[in-house]
């Protein structure tokens, strides 16, 4: 019985289809020619589009997604127009394909080529290091997408968070800090897959023996579950009401199942959420905060900051030295708290990634050393960076190396600048400020700009 | 007509992509696989088109559909011996009802109308891009 009601389906559908397409086209050719029959038809074809890619899965939805989006770029460009790419659109599908075999590959094997190709159209002198900070980035996004099959994470099982944290502790500890912030994120998730309101994912008593190494970042993972969770809600026209209720319920969920002194590092994640996978609605929260939370809003620009040194548009070698993102620092930060927390939050980014390697901080100084000395949030962005990597992985055997790095140029300016810039501050940061921190329960200041060095 | 273009391009490439999925499920058929369920994303996408479909068009998807689906049970009541009436199935086949309701004289009429006018438009934009690329002819100074 299915095969004949099947045939029957198959046998309207193609038939249906071809008196569509030559109602359409008689409609488009009718005189005389119309901008409203225009706008109909494409609507028409829209509307079926969506209606049959929604019965897509798996593969041939995100086949859909990605031909799609390059054929509209393909008829732009044809037509000598600059092709209306929407970011967030963009970055939510990569978001969605990232773990797909399509996405690895692509990172694996076409991007190195690409970005190394890209590399020579940047003078010799900072073409190492820009290439060095291109693969670092990648290496990154392939570590953060690999977190469920390397710690072996599946939504049927149920291995307890210690277990889960003890396998991580087996990693090296440049891709243990990635495969901790993704459990975190696999642990909110999981929560909030099961409906109702999260509370106590990290302070539950059965959580309570879990080591101080692993909280920062079990705190930053969650906050970016809640934060992805709360964001598919919101759109640019969305009422103010819904907004407010979503940081309600965001910061609500974060400090519920925070620890005290760690609320923060899950906080900063809404920014880092937002400018990577909802450009578009950045400047909406922005304009919410102050009044529904006041005590997120640096934190949120602190991960806007992150967020803009990881955008794809500033990944290439050839848009650095000197930094595209710093280029864009005026017009994405609209006040001072913002600009200051974008700047500490691009300088943490910035250092975390590329501690192993200094010549890119070093080449990133010769470019900005001017503006790195003028604005304490750089300093601030560096040695919290530091902190937190001296919390999370403190036995890294790049950390001390890269404090007391002497630049290669042979500038004295700049071994100068370094040494006020990074040695010191970071010297300082590692005697005084951390037990500070960490005995008074204040690890959380590290994921925001914190006006006093 | 750039939007228009677009749509067009989406609405091919989302149809040949369900088109492919759905053969492979139907080739590679698993117990998990229930066929209904294939049927009703074929319906359900079949419906989204029907609901753009209006005047005669409809008329003649509608009356062409019933005929192949006429069609379909004849001969797979054939094939599985249930019914072997000849009466029955000439009549099933009668493509009168077709002919009556789909009209095909306004069915040419209408394909010959789309072609006619496709052309001129394409004429009209062929002489208007001349027009824009032929330098005027220079005025007389004195």
């Amino acid at each position: 019985m299915h095969v004949r009601e099947l045939t029957k389906s198959a046998l309207t559908l193609p038939w249906a289809i071809s008196m569509f397409g030559v109602q359409q086209i008689a409609n488009l050719v009718s005189a005389p020619p119309s901008a409203e029959r225009m706008a109909g038809a494409a609507k028409a074809f829209d509307e079926v589009a969506d209606a049959t890619a929604e019965q897509l899965d798996g593969w041939a939805r995100q086949t859909y997604h990605v031909g799609s989006g390059v054929q509209r770029t393909l008829v732009d460009l044809m037509m000598l127009r600059t092709p209306a790419v929407d970011s967030s659109a963009l970055m939510r599908m990569m978001a969605r394909m990232q773990s797909g075999p399509l996405f690895q590959a692509v990172m694996r094997y076409g991007m190195p080529p690409v970005g190394w190709v890209d590399s020579l159209l940047v003078p010799r002198k900072d073409a190492g290091a820009v290439g060095q900070e291109f693969a670092n980035k990648l290496h990154i996004i392939t570590l953060v997408t690999q977190v469920h099959s390397q710690l072996g994470l599946h939504g049927d099982a149920h291995t307890p968070l210690l277990d889960l944290v003890s396998k991580a502790a087996e990693l090296e500890t440049f891709p243990r800090l990635w495969a901790v912030e993704g459990l975190g994120n696999y642990i909110g998730d999981q929560a909030l897959a099961r409906g109702g309101p999260v509370s106590g994912l990290l302070t539950d008593p059965a959580v309570a023996l879990l080591p101080p190494w692993s909280l920062t970042m079990l705190h930053a993972g969650i906050g970016m579950s809640f934060a992805k969770h709360v964001l598919n809600r919101l759109d640019p026209a969305s009422a103010p009401d819904a907004v407010r209720a979503a940081i309600e319920e965001f910061a609500g969920s974060c400090h519920r199942s925070s620890r005290d002194g760690y609320a923060g590092a899950a906080l900063e994640s809404l920014g880092l959420a937002t400018r990577t996978l909802y450009p578009n609605l950045v400047l909406l929260l922005d304009r919410h905060l102050p009044n529904v939370a006041p005590e997120l809003h640096g934190y949120f620009w602190h991960g806007a900051g992150r967020a803009m040194y990881f955008d794809p548009m500033n990944m290439l070698p050839s848009v650095n030295a000197p930094w595209r993102a710093i280029r864009r620092l005026d017009d994405e930060a609209p006040h001072d708290l913002a600009r200051q927390n974008v700047l500490s939050g691009l300088a943490w980014a910035l250092t975390v990634v590329n501690m192993r390697q200094p010549i890119i901080m070093e080449a990133f100084l010769r470019h900005h050393g001017e503006l790195a000395s003028a604005d304490a949030a750089f300093v601030d962005g560096v040695t919290s960076a530091l902190l937190m990597r001296y919390d999370t992985t403190r036995e890294d055997a790049h950390i001390m190396p890269f404090v007391n790095y002497v630049p290669r140029d042979g500038d004295p300016a700049l071994a100068a600048l370094w040494k006020q810039l990074i040695t010191v501050p970071c010297e300082r940061a590692l005697t005084d400020d951390y037990a500070e921190l960490s005995e008074g329960r204040r690890l959380e200041q590290l994921f925001h700009y914190r006006s006093v060095h | 007509m750039r939007e228009v273009a677009k749509s067009m391009l989406g609405f091919s490439w989302a149809v040949s992509l369900f088109g492919f999925q759905q053969l492979s499920k139907v080739m590679t058929a698993s117990p998990s696989q229930s066929p209904s369920l294939t049927v009703a994303e074929v319906e359900e996408v079949s419906r989204a088109v029907q609901s753009h479909l209006f005047g005669a068009a409809a008329m003649q998807f509608r009356a062409g559909d019933e005929w192949q689906r006429r069609l379909v049970d004849v001969i797979f009541d054939a094939a599985s011996m249930q019914s072997l009436d000849p009466r029955r199935i000439v009549a099933a086949l009668d493509p009168r009802t077709l002919l009556t309701d789909a009209d095909p004289r306004k069915m040419v009429q209408t394909g010959v109308t789309v072609i006619r006018q496709t052309v001129d438009r394409a004429v009209e934009t062929v002489k208007q891009s001349a027009a824009a690329v032929t330098p005027s002819t220079p005025s007389n100074p004195a």
